[in-house]
């Protein structure tokens, strides 16, 4: 089981976010060269996790569950516990493609949804006060690869805060962007594009409300009567 | 006397201290292990000297090396081993191959169909092939090495010439029969390619791509065996 779990830890780095789908594609084969019973569930995969997490967080690596909204989903994501923006990316860039990363970083993040138009990414705005420039194709290149890694997410022509920016990052989101980064006053975890109360707009993780709302009827911040509908499944998409 | 045996006590542990390998993860262990980690996607071999940042001074690093190597294994199966006897460049190597192509993010598997590609028709020359032997034969597959190619992208060539000796999945050997001959460039599979994939998972990408059955591989298994067993 320990080689398994290598495995496991390995190829969730490569792929730095996994669906649950994904990680049956990548635990059966490997359960079955192994000839180890593979977890089949939601919650024997996450026990599995956590027993992987016991001997990755004193290194400084973690793997964590979040929840995506904008996908309906939810991933696993490979990180680093003590991440910043400016560590995050750096193997093997310059320092005005580091400076591109927090930048974008940041953009993104000022705005109240927390996503950009795809070319709004590529604009000269985001290299102000570099002394070189980089470009764009590079700009471009770089994207696809913070994308690949999780850190941005593009979807119908815009480019979101990732999962792995969310986990990673989120001290360093919620310290500089708190206008719009919050967290979910139920489970004190960073929320975004998920309930809203009717009254106050303050914004809950669906499940977190759903479980609240099964002993109260109100809102947990203003009081006021909960009106929102809670869609019953996490994963249909829009 | 008292004194004179103090000092020659202290400098004694102050030496074997210097030398002492470390066995509890400090911060430095753990900026070692994530700088090896950081470069582990892109499989170039690291050289001892880029990591001395991490630690500080060459010789912290020698007291946390064993560690850091020890880590990797355990907890990741990564295994961090000299390039050669004398080396003082290090590579990762994963302790058994993929089980399955899920393990690759989707962009990363046209590199590794070629890969398989390459690999195989060199194990089907004996481990060594002539390189614009085996570019004859991506040719016929209608891989042309030069051309963008619509799976495996721009740059066949550069992959292969480049991107996979660089990550010592391929050797390159050059070789001349006489002064009087040109001399000829050989790939054979590389350290990597040895320790990440076996003769039998190339057996079984033959015989999928060429539709055959994998039993008409078994002389080049045998062969391949022979080699490997001779080198050791």
């Amino acid at each position: 089981m320990e080689v398994v779990k290598r495995g496991f830890v390995r190829a969730c780095k490569n792929h730095s976010y996994l669906s649950y789908e994904l990680i049956d594609n990548i635990l059966s084969p490997l359960c079955a060269n192994h000839k180890v019973s593979k977890p089949s569930s939601k919650e024997s995969v996450k026990v599995f996790v956590s027993e992987i997490n016991d001997s990755l967080n004193d290194l400084g690596q973690s793997l964590v569950f979040i929840k995506y909204p904008i996908k309906g989903e939810e991933y696993l994501v490979y990180v680093k516990t003590d991440a910043t923006p400016d560590s995050v990316s750096n193997t093997g860039l310059t320092p005005e493609e580091c400076q591109y990363f927090s930048k974008l970083l940041d953009r993104i993040a000022a705005e109240e949804d927390c996503n950009i138009p795809w070319n709004a990414a590529y604009s000269e705005l985001l290299l102000q006060g570099t002394s070189k420039t980089v470009k764009k194709s590079r700009m471009q290149e770089l994207l696809q690869k913070w994308t690949q890694m999780g850190y941005f997410m593009e979807l119908d022509e815009r480019i979101f805060l990732g999962p792995r920016s969310l986990v990673e990052l989120s001290f360093y989101l919620g310290s500089h962007h708190e206008e719009h980064i919050k967290n979910c006053m139920l489970c004190k975890c960073l929320v975004l594009w998920d309930t809203r109360c009717g009254s106050c707009n303050i914004q809950f993780h669906r499940e977190c409300i759903h479980t609240y709302l099964q002993r109260r009827d109100i809102c947990p911040s203003c009081g006021n009567l909960w009106t929102t509908p809670l869609r019953r499944s996490t994963d249909s998409s829009q | 006397m008292a004194s004179t045996s103090r000092a020659a006590r202290s400098q004694n542990a102050s030496l074997s201290q210097a030398t002492q390998p470390i066995r509890e993860v400090d911060d430095k262990v753990r900026a070692i292990l994530n700088y090896i980690l950081d470069h582990t996607a892109q499989k170039i071999p690291i050289k001892d000297k880029d990591l001395v940042p991490s630690a500080g001074d060459r010789n912290e690093l020698k007291k946390r090396l064993p560690l850091v190597t020890e880590l990797l294994a355990k907890r990741f199966g990564i295994l961090l081993t000299p390039l050669d006897a004398a080396s003082k460049t290090l590579i990762c190597i994963a302790e058994e191959p993929v089980a399955s192509i899920h393990e690759l993010t989707p962009a990363q598997r046209p590199q590794f169909t070629l890969l398989c590609i390459v690999l195989l028709y060199i194990f089907l020359r004996g481990n060594r092939i002539e390189d614009s032997k085996l570019y004859a034969v991506l040719e016929m597959l209608n891989i042309q090495a030069d051309e963008e190619h619509g799976y495996f992208g721009a740059n066949v060539r550069k992959q292969i010439d480049e991107t996979f000796v660089k990550q010592q999945y391929l050797k390159r050997e050059r070789s001349q029969l006489s002064a009087y001959d040109d001399a000829k460039t050989f790939f054979l599979w590389g350290p990597r390619a040895k320790a990440e994939f076996t003769y039998e998972q190339i057996v079984q990408f033959g015989s999928k791509l060429l539709n055959q059955h994998p039993k008409i591989f078994e002389p080049h298994l045998i062969m391949a065996q022979e080699g490997a067993n001779a080198e050791q």
